[in-house]
Formats: C-alpha cells, sequence, structure tokens
C-alpha cells in the first residue's frame, strides 16, 4: 500500500526507495463517481498508484486524504440567483454562493449542464464552475430568475 | 477612468490594478519595478477576498487591503523562490511557492479560474526568471483578465456600442436613394390615413345631407363620386409609396450588405497569421454571410418600419384629437397600456423563447455529434439508441414551442380584444353625441365617428412593430459587432515606410538575433542566428515545439520577429515589398490545401496565366502528371472542398507542382512528406529532390532519411540552434543532440538512414 502523509512543509507527500515524492491526487471521475478511484501522480504525471476508496487508508492517512480531496472538489456553489441579464453576447449572472456574491458572464448560447435530478453546473467565460445543488430547494424568486435556463 | 477598469469593475466586480496606498507605499522604493500582479481571491478559508500577488524585479509579496492601510502577509526576495507547484482543484487552484528542491516553502495562495490565466503568466516569469515585460503590470493583467470577455464580445468594449451609428454610416452612398426611401415611407403612412377622413366627410358631406334631402342625388352622386375618386387616389397613391419604399429600402440593404460583405472580404485577406489562429473559419464565413443578411434585413425594414410605426402612431394620435378632442384623447389614452402588454408580452415570450432556444441547441449539438460519427454508430449497431435519444431531444424542444405557440396565440386575441374594449369605450362615449341633436355643441356627426372607428384598426400594426425593437435592435447589433470586430482588427505587421524590390532573388538568408514569441511572454525563439547560401538545402531537425516550423513562418513573414533582424540577399525582409516576398518564398506544407475547381486551377493559383506546358511540366516535376491522367477527366478534374477528392499524398504532390510553377528562389518544406505511405513518401521525395534544384531551401522532417541531401542540418532545441553541420559531422558528436535523434530512429526504423 502506498504511504501518504504531509511533510513538514505541509505538502501531500509519498517516499519511493527512501526519496520523498510531492504527490499530485487527480480523481478520475470527478463528477459521476465522487467517492473513489483516485490517481496518485508525482510531480511529472507518472502514476505511482491507482487508490479505488479512501476508505480502504489507514484512519491518518484517510483522513489527508479527506482533506486534500475536498480542497479538490471545491465549487462554487450557487445558493442564490439575484439576477441574470442578457446583453451583446453574453449572459451576466448574479448570484449569491457561500463564498460571496459573485457577478459572472457566459457566452448566450452556453446553457447550464443537466448534472443529474435538480442538479446543474454552470461554466463561466473564464472556466470556473458554479453548481446549483437543487434547483427546487431554492427560494421562489431564484427559481423565477433561472427557470427558463434550467427548466 | 478607461475602458478596460471599467469593464473588470463591472463586469467582474474587482479592481483593475493594485490598490493606490501601495502605489503610494512603493514609490518609496529605491528603483523597484512591478513586473506582474495578481488578484488572489480566495482566502484560506476560501472565502472571496481582495489580496494581491505581486511580483517585481527584486520580490515576491502578497499584500491585503486593510480598513486603513496595506498589510503585508508575505514578502520573499524574488531570488529565494525557485520552485512553484500547482495543486489543481475542479474550481480553484493552489499555488505553493517553494525554494530550491522540494523546499523552504514560502508560502500558498488560492485563486479561481478567473485570474489563472494571469497567475500562470506569474509563475512563467518566476520559474523562467523573466525580468523584463513588454506591457506595464496593470495593462498585462487587465488584458489578460478581460480576454475571455472581450473574445465572447468580439473584442467590442462598451464605447464601441456606436456600431449601430457606424452602421448606418455605410448608407452614406446612397444617401438620396434613402432619402427617397425614407420619405416614401412616411408619405405612405400619413397618406393611410386619408382614406379614414375621407370616408368620415363622405358620410357627413354626402351620405347623411342626402339622406335628409339637403342636397339632390344628381349633386349627392357627384359629390360621391369626387370623394370615391380621393380614395381612390390615395389608396394608389399609398401603395405607389409603399412599392417606392420597399424597392428602394431593399435594394439599398442590400447595396450595404453587398459592400459589407467586400469590406469584410478584402480586409480579412490583409490580416496576419495570428488572427486565424484566434478565429475559426466557420465563424469568419457566418460573419461574411448570415450577419450582413441580418444587417439587410434590419436595413431594408427595421429602420423603416420603426420609423414608419412611429410616424403612424404620432399622426393618429394627431388627427384623432384634431377630429374630436374627446374623443381622440380616449383613443390615445390607452396605448402607453397596450404598448406596455405588447413589452411585458415580449419579456413572457423571451423566457419561452430562451426555453425553446436551450432545446433547440441539445437536439443540434446532437446532429452535430451523430451524424458526423454515423459510420461509428453503424459499427456498433448503435443506430436504434440513437434514434432514441434523438427522437426524446427532438420531444422536448417540440413541447418547448407548444408553450411558445400557445402563449402568442393566447395573448394576440386579448390584445384585440383591448383594441376592441378602446372601440367599445369610444361607442360608450360617442352613442349619447350621436344621439344628442345637431346644434348641441357636443354633438358628434356620423363621419367623424365611422372615421375614428377606421383609425382604430390602424393602430394594432405600429404597436406590434414598436414591441419588436428591442429584438430587432439587438440582432442588428450583435451582427455589426461581429462584423465590425473583423474591419476593426490591424494587422500586426506594418509595412516600412522605404519599401524595397530587389530586381531579382539570390536567396541568401540571416537571421540575426532573432526572438520571437507567440504570446509576447513564452520565447519560442531565443537569440537565434544563422546564414544560408544561395542554393543550399538545409535540414531542420529538433523535437516538436523546439521553433523549427517558427523559423519557416519567420522567413515568410507570416510573423515578424519580436527582435532582431531576418534578411533576404541583404535586405531587412521587414522593408522588402510584401508581394515580392510572396513571389520569392515559397511554403509546401504538411496538410496542403487545395481549393474547389480543376486541378489544372489549384496548379495554376499565383500564376493563373501559366502556359499549358509549363503546367503539365510542373506536374510531370512533382509526380503528379501520371495520377492526374489516369483521372478521367484529366487536368480538369474538378477536386472536392479541401481536396478532399484526392488521397494525401496526390493533393501533395499537386501543391509541390503549384510551387514548382510558381517558382520561388527560396523554398520552405514544412514536414512536407510525414503524413503519407513509405510509397507515397518515395514519389513525393522524388518530386521534392527535382524542386529543390538551384533553389535555397529550408526543409523541416521528423524522417532524417527525408533529409539525406541536405547541406548542412541545424538542430532547434527549445528555441536555440543547439547544433549546426553536415550529418557525418553531427553523428560524430556521441553525446551531441542530432546523434541523439539520430540513434532513436535508427533503432525504430532498423538499418541505415542516411547513409
Amino acid at each position: 500500500m502506498i504511504e501518504i502523509y504531509k511533510n513538514e512543509l505541509g505538502l501531500l507527500c509519498t517516499r519511493k526507495q527512501n526519496a520523498e515524492i510531492i504527490l499530485e491526487v487527480r480523481p478520475c471521475f470527478p463528477w459521476s463517481r465522487k467517492h473513489g478511484f483516485y490517481s496518485l501522480r508525482d510531480e511529472k504525471g507518472v502514476e505511482l498508484a491507482l487508490l479505488s476508496s479512501v476508505e480502504t487508508l489507514p484512519q491518518a492517512m484517510r483522513e489527508i486524504m479527506v482533506e486534500r480531496l475536498e480542497q479538490l472538489g471545491f465549487t462554487l456553489k450557487i445558493l442564490q440567483v439575484l439576477k441574470i441579464v442578457e446583453d451583446i453576447e453574453l449572459r451576466h449572472f448574479e448570484v449569491r454562493t457561500p463564498c460571496g456574491v459573485r457577478i459572472f458572464q457566459t457566452m448566450l448560447d452556453d446553457w447550464p449542464k443537466k448534472m443529474g435530478q435538480g442538479h446543474f453546473l454552470i461554466t463561466d467565460l473564464h472556466g470556473d464552475l458554479y453548481q446549483i445543488a437543487d434547483f427546487e430547494e431554492m427560494d421562489k424568486e431564484s427559481k423565477r430568475i433561472l427557470e427558463p435556463y434550467v427548466a | 477612468m478607461n475602458i478596460n477598469n471599467e469593464m473588470i469593475k463591472n463586469y467582474l466586480q474587482q479592481r483593475s490594478d493594485l490598490p493606490e496606498e501601495f502605489y503610494t507605499l512603493f514609490g518609496s522604493m529605491d528603483q523597484e519595478r512591478v513586473l506582474l500582479f495578481s488578484l488572489i481571491d480566495l482566502d484560506a478559508e476560501l472565502k472571496f477576498c481582495q489580496r494581491w500577488l505581486i511580483l517585481t524585479d527584486k520580490r515576491l509579496l502578497l499584500i491585503e487591503q486593510g480598513q486603513d492601510k496595506i498589510n503585508c502577509l508575505h514578502e520573499y526576495e524574488r531570488a529565494l523562490v525557485k520552485k512553484v507547484l500547482e495543486v489543481k482543484s475542479l474550481g480553484l487552484t493552489t499555488l505553493q511557492f517553494l525554494g530550491g528542491g522540494n523546499g523552504p516553502f514560502f508560502f500558498e495562495v488560492q485563486f479561481t479560474h478567473r485570474q489563472k490565466a494571469m497567475m500562470e503568466k506569474m509563475r512563467f516569469a518566476i520559474e523562467e526568471s523573466v525580468f523584463k515585460m513588454e506591457m506595464s503590470a496593470a495593462e498585462t493583467y487587465q488584458s489578460t483578465i478581460l480576454k475571455p470577455i472581450l473574445e465572447a464580445r468580439n473584442n467590442l468594449a462598451d464605447e464601441n456600442q456606436d456600431a449601430l451609428v457606424r452602421l448606418l454610416h455605410y448608407l452614406r452612398p446612397y444617401k438620396k436613394e434613402v432619402i427617397i426611401g425614407m420619405t416614401a415611407a412616411l408619405c405612405g403612412s400619413f397618406i393611410s390615413l386619408i382614406p379614414a377622413y375621407l370616408s368620415g366627410r363622405l358620410i357627413d358631406d354626402v351620405v347623411r345631407p342626402y339622406q335628409s334631402h339637403e342636397l339632390t342625388g344628381p349633386l349627392a352622386s357627384k359629390l360621391g363620386l369626387t370623394f370615391i375618386i380621393g380614395l381612390v387616389g390615395a389608396y394608389i397613391l399609398r401603395e405607389f409609396f409603399i412599392w417606392q419604399r420597399l424597392k428602394r429600402m431593399s435594394i439599398i440593404g442590400e447595396k450595404v450588405a453587398s459592400d459589407l460583405r467586400n469590406d469584410l472580404f478584402q480586409h480579412i485577406q490583409t490580416l496576419g497569421a495570428d488572427f486565424f489562429s484566434r478565429k475559426h473559419s466557420g465563424s469568419l464565413i457566418s460573419r461574411i454571410g448570415s450577419d450582413t443578411d441580418r444587417i439587410w434585413d434590419f436595413i431594408a425594414f427595421g429602420v423603416v418600419e420603426v420609423t414608419v410605426a412611429i410616424g403612424t402612431l404620432i399622426g393618429l394620435s394627431v388627427v384623432l384629437m384634431a377630429r374630436d378632442f374627446k374623443l381622440g384623447l380616449a383613443m390615445v389614452l390607452p396605448l402607453p397600456f397596450l404598448l406596455f402588454a405588447i413589452y411585458w408580452q415580449g419579456e413572457r415570450m423571451k423566457k419561452l423563447f430562451i426555453r425553446a432556444w436551450r432545446k433547440w441547441s441539445v437536439v443540434t449539438s446532437h446532429l452535430s455529434d451523430v451524424i458526423p460519427g454515423i459510420q461509428v454508430v453503424k459499427v456498433f449497431g448503435q443506430e436504434s439508441r440513437e434514434v432514441k435519444r434523438f427522437t426524446q431531444k427532438n420531444k422536448d424542444f417540440t413541447e418547448e414551442t407548444f408553450a411558445f405557440h400557445r402563449t402568442w396565440t393566447t395573448f394576440w386575441p386579448l390584445l384585440m380584444l383591448g383594441v376592441h374594449t378602446t372601440t367599445i369605450l369610444m361607442w360608450g362615449l360617442a352613442t349619447p353625441r350621436l344621439l344628442s341633436p345637431a346644434e348641441n355643441p357636443e354633438h358628434l356627426t356620423a363621419g367623424v365617428f365611422v372615421s375614428f372607428l377606421l383609425y382604430a384598426t390602424l393602430m394594432v400594426w405600429p404597436l406590434e412593430i414598436i414591441g419588436q425593437v428591442s429584438r430587432m435592435l439587438n440582432r442588428a447589433l450583435s451582427s455589426a459587432y461581429r462584423i465590425f470586430e473583423i474591419l476593426d482588427t490591424r494587422n500586426p505587421m506594418p509595412m516600412a515606410s522605404a519599401i524595397q524590390v530587389p530586381a531579382v532573388c539570390l536567396g541568401d538568408i540571416e537571421f540575426q538575433n532573432v526572438f520571437f514569441s507567440y504570446d509576447k511572454l513564452r520565447p519560442i525563439l531565443k537569440n537565434v542566428n544563422f546564414q544560408i547560401r544561395q542554393g543550399e538545402m538545409i535540414g531542420l531537425v529538433g523535437t516538436s515545439g523546439g521553433g523549427k516550423s517558427t523559423i519557416t513562418k519567420l522567413l515568410a513573414r507570416i510573423y515578424d520577429p519580436h527582435s532582431g533582424i531576418i534578411r533576404i540577399d541583404g535586405y531587412d525582409l521587414k522593408e522588402l515589398e510584401p508581394a515580392w516576398v510572396k513571389k520569392n518564398v515559397g511554403m509546401v506544407l504538411q496538410e496542403p490545401y487545395l481549393f474547389f475547381g480543376t486541378i489544372w486551377e489549384n496548379i495554376t493559383y499565383g500564376l493563373p496565366n501559366a502556359g499549358e506546358l509549363d503546367i503539365i511540366a510542373a506536374a510531370k516535376a512533382a509526380n503528379a502528371h501520371d495520377f492526374i491522367l489516369k483521372l478521367p477527366n484529366g487536368y480538369d478534374t474538378v477536386v472536392g472542398e479541401r481536396g478532399h477528392t484526392l488521397s494525401g499524398g496526390e493533393r501533395q504532390r499537386i501543391s509541390i507542382a503549384r510551387a514548382i510553377l510558381h517558382d520561388p528562389k527560396i523554398l520552405l518544406l514544412d514536414e512536407a512528406t510525414s503524413a503519407v505511405d513509405t510509397e507515397t513518401e518515395r514519389k513525393i521525395q522524388e518530386a521534392l529532390d527535382k524542386l529543390v534544384v538551384n533553389r535555397t531551401t529550408i526543409a523541416i522532417a521528423h524522417r532524417l532519411s527525408t533529409l539525406r541531401k541536405a547541406d548542412r542540418l541545424m538542430v532547434i532545441d527549445n528555441g536555440n540552434i543547439v547544433e549546426m553541420g553536415t550529418h557525418r559531422e553531427l553523428v560524430a558528436k556521441a553525446d551531441g543532440k542530432y546523434a541523439e535523434l539520430y540513434r532513436l530512429q535508427f533503432e525504430v526504423e532498423g538499418g541505415s538512414l542516411l547513409n
């Protein structure tokens, strides 16, 4: 089993032939199977191990991995839609997220992608991802504004 | 405030420059320059924040705007930061700044993808020790952060919203026609008001006096006939003016669209390769095609119809109130409500339209995905699955259209009911006055009332047009933006003030201290120096991305170097007439492009007056003559779009024949044989061997065997010429780059490569 630890600098590492290697974690299925199949790679992108589940790891390693996976899975979650305005070639969204209020833009013919029942993903012009976890659970006004784009 | 600052503030809600306090503080620092900076928009708790990572020529700083002062969170000497580690996440990136090896760890920052392009520049500058920037830090930051938005908006910032005015400038050459067309339109709309007036007068001045025996039969008939002739005249005049308006404005629209198409196509020919690498050909074609079509629609009908609609409504209001103020007011007052109803309906329809549009885009993306891949569908027997998927998507779209049609089909009868309500209101107000004695000052004549009823029917059309103004304007503006984006793009390679046109081209080439970068940051060529004598054949070898193709592109003047000089026969390439360069520098590309047309048209492209014998000789030299004659139509065979009716090797040989006929003194061969089988390669190689005679040739090839006739080889690695010499000399360098490449290919292909 691969050894995973944080070195004194706080970097995710493993040890190979007594040498410390900084680890990069790449989820194989970041959307469809969030809770498994992680490729552990070195700095050059060479796969050192394929982890099918963090559950198989010892407690200490699991905690380190869970922390890293939370960081890797971070996306901006839309709690409330304040405004959607259409402009020449652009659609402006003003939304409230757990990180704060954010304005972003999409192309007019880019639509929120349906990821599951009530679950939508919007990618803005800069590549930032905004998730609507459950459309039905949103407030009435947000639903009214969003409805043409997701219903 | 400049336009970039404003866009960053409005669109991204962040600062476009470092806080002013920083510059105040920084001003006291001795001779230190800010090279780059970027916003760090996430803190350790992943909340939005406004921190700035600043790279100067001496330090790397992370600052935060505090309540009343700047807080410096981290500050390191630049020389200490050797390495930047990146942790990619779905929605953020973390950069960790370290010293040499894997430590020491200085600090880490997290930011959203919005800041990523700028942060990548900073990372590159740190790791590659960049100390000189072409642009100021603020300019670099602003252009980088706004790039996706400006590209999406076709590079037109807010200040350019005068696109519509610019568009109208295209009407200038047709001023006279426009004035006639617009006058005809306005005359037509005002004349439309006359029949209702005449009808009222006919009733009041002829019918009623006759019925009350105030007029005799013959006199009434005579007067009636006069009014009827007046009505006929009004209708004929109205239709005449409408005909004039339609005829003139639609032709003007076509002329403007044609002018725009010509301007666009002409301008596209002047643009540099950089522009075409940013824009898909499909997008350019649609700008020349459908966007100019939309402009025609707007000019031919939109501008006039809106003007006429406004003119009609104003005219109607004036006439109605002039004829009978109270009744007129009763008809005019509901107009704002009706307009609001149309606007409200427009907003509802917009939402439904968005839904239908979204579902339609699902249908079209399914089509564009499956139809090109239909062979895969068939091979895997997935026809029924694809039909099922398509049927579902088509059904979703169709259901949306039902909602769309349900809404508008309900609205228009309701709107008409609103108009009819106005008519009923009129009846309600008018009836007591109609029944009152004639001497009553409030008395209303039947004729005036009838004309009011007729005017009511004229109201619907202008209301409808005005309700569509915003949609019409947006469509035209979008198209105008897309067109002006191209027209406003300038070729980044300016012409020299003193143009040189040497009488002959000998073929001497010199690169002197040439630097080049595609993005003005990452250098592709770093101080390249070499000389090639006339008639020499040079092979360029090296790993992909090393800069080989860039050398040929600079020589063909597709791009200009950022610094240094390229000379042909001692003349600076920038000072040579572009047509002279095109004539004397020929290129054979890896993927030859053939235009739709006959084989002989493709061979003579660039030299349309070439004689038949010359064409055949060129084709023979290119080993193309025999396969051409095997085709039933010989040289008259029409090759399809991009030459797809021919094999890759055949297309390549036609492009070589084109180059032979063109007879350039300097020939650039960019992987000309890489995409073909061995036998075809042999035929192409034979053709190339004939082509390179008496020319200066620079050939790029991955297969070193194709460079067996090269006089010298230049090995390019990471933007530098690392080795130069004959094959024998380079192979002899045991630890040389070329020797390594040669050994690798020797092992793969087996046997002798060049001997």
